[in-house]
């Protein structure tokens, strides 16, 4: 894969949706008076499997504070669904983040693999080797004609969402979007952008993901996923080469006034960064801002600087909990301190 | 467009917001309100329960979710007008767990026929005990 390829394919995730035959779904499971002894039951049986096989992390939800749940669901581990169900709900993470299995979800598993880069197939050799051993805990809810038994119809069959998180900052920004939309809903794909359905898109950074669910084979999903993938890949990369030629000086101008904010701020609100550093990565990408290191490493390293600065990861970082204004001050420092590695090219 | 019920090619895409997220349907005007009034299949049948879980249809249709996985058996007729206007189709192709461990029983079995002739006791020992985790697994249900 080359680098302006995973310019804009920046990330993989696959999600299989699983239920135990034996036991209600969550929602009515947490309505049970045996709710407590069922759910340790589950997560006792699975954490044994898993651990079996290799480390994993156990969290009991319910035992968690809020501000080391909230930091979980900033790097996207765990969601919000799962703490609402936080009397029966635990989830178990690898060391190095990539795979998170939610239990007591909206099913009763919910198996995710992250991964930096664009991979699908390695993201799906990697969750359905998990799902797997998952497998030999207790008896899946298995139907001959609706495969995998899941909470909510729409993610019946295979249970798997398959997304790639796409960078359209040229598609986005010269209003394109519309297009691509109309365009994924034929094939059976959506796209999100990043700050939920419906929002608009936070970084120019959109979620490209299968909507149906069954009666096609993961294979066969996949393969739909990338095709689509693979054109709008080519389709922001010609954006962005037009965008660079009629950009000239306004174009240049704006990156330049984001690397100087950054670079010199004092207070940085979440949403002033999230927009400042999606001008940033443009810099970057069209070279007018430079480093000593590769260039996918750079925006590797940005995107990896966002996840850190949502507030509960710099709680975290900083070892004890800061009001709004402390948090954009630390952000503004450390912003500071990433953009003392990068340089002007001129 | 057609239209993910009767297949005519008048289909529109309607947005369904549920507890659950949005859901686009392709249908065609009039299924669409026959879908949208619970119509679409049998009103009488609205109060029925899940033997397994107690969840009724009618609650099926207000939150989106069913209650356990006997609801599928329990709903079924009434369910599959609803799922071929989500997912299009109505037959899983992909992964089966239990047709793998059904392919895995009939391979041990003769595995274990083997294992009696020679008198490899050890070996028949760890081969009945993979058995017994794969009728644990697959015994109990309906399949
Ligand atoms: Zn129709
Ligand atoms: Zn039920």
């Amino acid at each position: 894969m080359n680098i302006s390829y995973e310019s804009v394919a920046v990330s993989s995730r696959i999600r299989l949706a699983r239920n135990f035959r034996d036991y209600p779904f969550p929602d009515r499971l947490i309505k049970s008076p045996h709710a407590r002894e069922q759910a340790s039951e589950m997560v006792r049986t699975i954490n044994a499997e898993l651990n079996a096989v290799e480390e994993f992390e156990l969290y009991d939800v319910g035992t968690l504070t809020e501000a080391r749940a909230t930091y979980l669901v900033e790097r996207n581990l765990i969601s919000r669904d799962l703490i609402r169900h936080s009397a029966i709900s635990a989830a178990l993470i690898s060391p190095d983040e990539s795979i998170s299995v939610m239990i007591n979800e909206e099913d009763h598993i919910r198996e995710q693999y992250f991964m930096r880069g664009y991979d699908l197939n390695k993201a799906y050799e990697r969750i359905t080797g998990i799902d797997d051993v998952i497998s030999e805990s207790l008896p899946f809810a298995f139907d001959r004609e609706f495969g995998y038994l899941t909470a909510c119809p729409t993610n019946l069959g295979t249970g798997m969402r398959a997304s790639v998180m796409m960078f359209l900052p040229a598609v986005s920004r010269r209003g394109l979007m519309k297009r691509i939309a109309t365009e994924l809903h034929r094939l059976g794909l959506t796209v999100r952008g990043t700050s939920g359905e419906g929002s608009g898109a936070e970084g120019d950074l959109f979620q490209i993901s299968n909507e149906v669910t069954l009666g096609l084979t993961e294979t066969e999903i996949l393969s739909a996923v990338e095709k689509a993938v693979e054109l709008i890949v080519q389709f922001e990369l010609r954006e962005r080469a037009r965008m660079r030629a009629e950009g000239g000086i306004q174009l240049r101008d704006k990156t330049m006034r984001a690397y100087g904010i950054l670079s010199n701020c004092c207070l940085l609100g979440m949403k002033e960064f999230i927009e400042l550093t999606a001008d940033l990565k443009l810099g970057i990408l069209f070279g007018y801002l430079g480093t000593d290191r590769a260039e996918e490493e750079v925006l590797a390293e940005v995107d990896e600087h966002i996840v850190a600065m949502r507030p509960a990861n710099i709680d975290r970082l900083n070892g004890a909990a800061l009001s709004e204004e402390e948090q954009n001050a630390y952000r503004a420092e450390q912003t500071n301190r990433v953009m003392r590695r990068m340089e002007i090219v001129v | 467009m057609l239209c993910a019920m009767c297949g005519n090619d008048q289909a529109r895409v309607y947005t369904r917001r549920t507890e659950s997220g949005e859901t686009k349907l392709y249908l065609c005007p009039d299924c669409y309100r026959r879908f949208m009034s619970g119509k679409a299949s049998d009103t009488k049948n609205v109060r029925r329960a899940c033997p397994s879980c107690g969840t009724t249809l009618d609650e099926f249709r207000k939150t989106g979710y069913l209650g356990c996985a006997d609801c599928y058996s329990a709903f079924r007729e009434e369910l599959i007008p609803t799922i071929r206007v989500l997912q299009g189709r109505l037959y899983h192709t992909g992964k089966d767990p239990v047709r793998a461990l059904g392919d895995e029983q009939a391979e041990l079995e003769e595995e274990l026929a083997d294992a009696q002739k020679t008198g490899d006791k050890f070996l028949e020992q760890r081969i009945r005990y993979r058995l017994s985790v794969i009728h644990r697994l697959l015994s109990g249900g309906d399949e």
